[in-house]
């Protein structure tokens, strides 16, 4: 007998999976690649010393001020950013789709718990993700001004015209990212100090292509001091390089034939996977423009008040009635860098 | 300056003394200061080569790459001419493109602004 039917279809399965967004996994914040430092609120002192001494002939006499041993202590105040995430969320909407089902009878009863697990649960990776974006890649409109009307020029002591630009081009964010605070900051502890020029070491950079990166990492790694390549307190550095900058090692390592320049040490697969160049292990961060980063992890800082912060959200439901839900995550955060003498900044 | 150029030269000079050789011809009084020369059998008139000193004014080019130079004491120093000329045996190949590119960006930082 024929199926006689009237109306229209509808889908009668539906993929268990909700497809979700690929987030990075704040490795900054998770493996420490810097120096992280909690329970700042507003603001930190961070001091930074250096002692300078000098030898002179026997003195078999009394002891006067000789000027021969420098004592030099240096205080800069900074303050820490304070942002938050923060929204709200009309449950109301997702009836009609898969997550109806999981809400609990009754009308006032809106909230799907298939969707606080499948879509909800993003959120603290999303958080993480833009934060260490910002981490290394932004600057305040204030700094963009700053570095915008520093005069460039080619050598050390100067900014180049094409960092200039790259700083322009960056997302204008609530605090200064890594790269930005290398560049320009007000610690008391530079040779000129108060707000200006960092004083990283500079190596004039260019766009880095699969043909051109071992060169490149061989100028970073020459131009960076002695004191940071042969370090005696058993910290090595890193060199902080885009993330773009895996692929393109790759793809110089294994190209065949003339081009191919074996010139990184690659150990480990998928995650565990770690990259060397000279002995000194490539961190891959969300750096922006052609800039990379050498030096100790000790030198480049993350002054938080917790950073359990960064996964700790408030979700509740609003008051007075309303059906709705807000969601709320909030931090404080600041950069900074010491000892920038011994910052190698690649593209500065 | 070719007519209806706004572009300024400022070459910086500088006067430096060097010796070089020159071929003169003997008087009386370069024999009287100079008995070697009579020793030789030099007589008035001859001419031989001797060692003075001149000052020479020459031209000094600030090293871009030089710390704390900027680009406005460049472009000045520049005036109308290319980076490629103008720093051809000062610089190598690699850091007359890399100037010139970053000196473009520097213009059109500027118009940006």
């Amino acid at each position: 007998m024929a199926i006689n039917f009237t109306g229209t279809t509808r889908n009668h399965s539906e993929m268990e999976e909700v497809v979700q967004e690929i987030y990075s996994n704040s490795g900054t914040f998770r493996d420490a690649i810097v120096n992280i430092s909690e329970g700042h609120k507003s603001g930190t002192d961070v001091y930074e010393s250096k002692v300078t001494v000098s030898m002179t002939a026997l003195n078999t006499g009394e002891v006067t001020a000789t000027g021969n041993i420098d004592l030099k202590v240096n205080r800069t105040p900074v303050s820490l950013y304070t942002y938050n995430y923060e929204d709200r969320i009309n449950d109301n909407v997702l009836k009609g789709t898969k997550f109806q089902k999981s809400m609990k009878a009754g009308a006032f009863e809106v909230v799907s718990d298939e969707f606080d697990r499948k879509v909800l649960i993003q959120v603290a990776p999303a958080i993480g993700a833009d934060l260490e974006s910002k981490v290394w890649n932004g600057a305040t409109a204030a700094t963009k001004t700053a570095i915008a009307a520093l005069t460039p020029g080619a050598g050390q002591g100067t900014i180049t015209a094409t960092a200039q630009a790259a700083v322009a081009a960056m997302p204008t964010t609530l605090f200064d990212s890594l790269a930005v605070r290398i560049l320009y900051n007000d610690s008391q502890s530079k040779t000129v100090p108060g707000a200006g020029l960092g004083e990283y070491i500079k190596v004039i950079g260019t766009t880095i292509t699969s043909s051109n990166i071992a060169t490149e990492y061989g100028k970073l790694y020459a131009g960076a001091p002695e004191k940071v390549i042969n370090p005696t307190n058993g910290i090595m550095p890193y060199i902080y390089a885009p993330l773009a900058h895996r692929q393109l090692i790759k793809v110089a390592n294994n190209a065949v034939g003339a081009s191919q320049q074996i010139n990184f040490l690659v150990e480990g697969v998928g995650v565990n996977e770690k990259i060397y160049y000279n002995g000194i292990e490539i961190k891959f961060v969300p750096l922006a423009g052609n800039f990379m980063i050498l030096t100790s992890p000790d030198f480049l800082h993350l002054l938080m008040d917790l950073t359990g912060d960064l996964s700790a959200l408030m979700i509740d439901q609003v008051a007075n009635g309303a059906m709705q839900r807000y969601i709320k995550n909030v931090g404080s955060i600041a950069t900074w860098v010491t000892n920038q003498r011994y910052i190698t900044l690649y593209g500065g | 300056m070719a007519k209806g150029s706004t572009a300024k030269t400022a070459t910086k000079t500088e006067v430096v003394k060097k010796m070089v050789e020159k071929e003169v011809q003997v008087t009386q009084e370069m024999l009287d200061m100079n008995p070697d020369l009579v020793e030789k059998g030099i007589q008035i008139g001859d001419k031989v080569t001797i060692e003075v000193e001149v000052e020479e004014t020459i031209e000094v080019k600030t090293n871009p790459f030089d710390e704390g130079v900027t680009y406005d004491q460049v472009i000045e120093e520049l005036g109308n001419k290319s980076v490629s000329t103008y720093y051809k045996d000062m610089l190598t190949n690699e850091q007359i493109e890399w100037l010139t590119n970053d000196l473009e960006v520097y213009k059109n930082n500027q118009k940006a602004k």
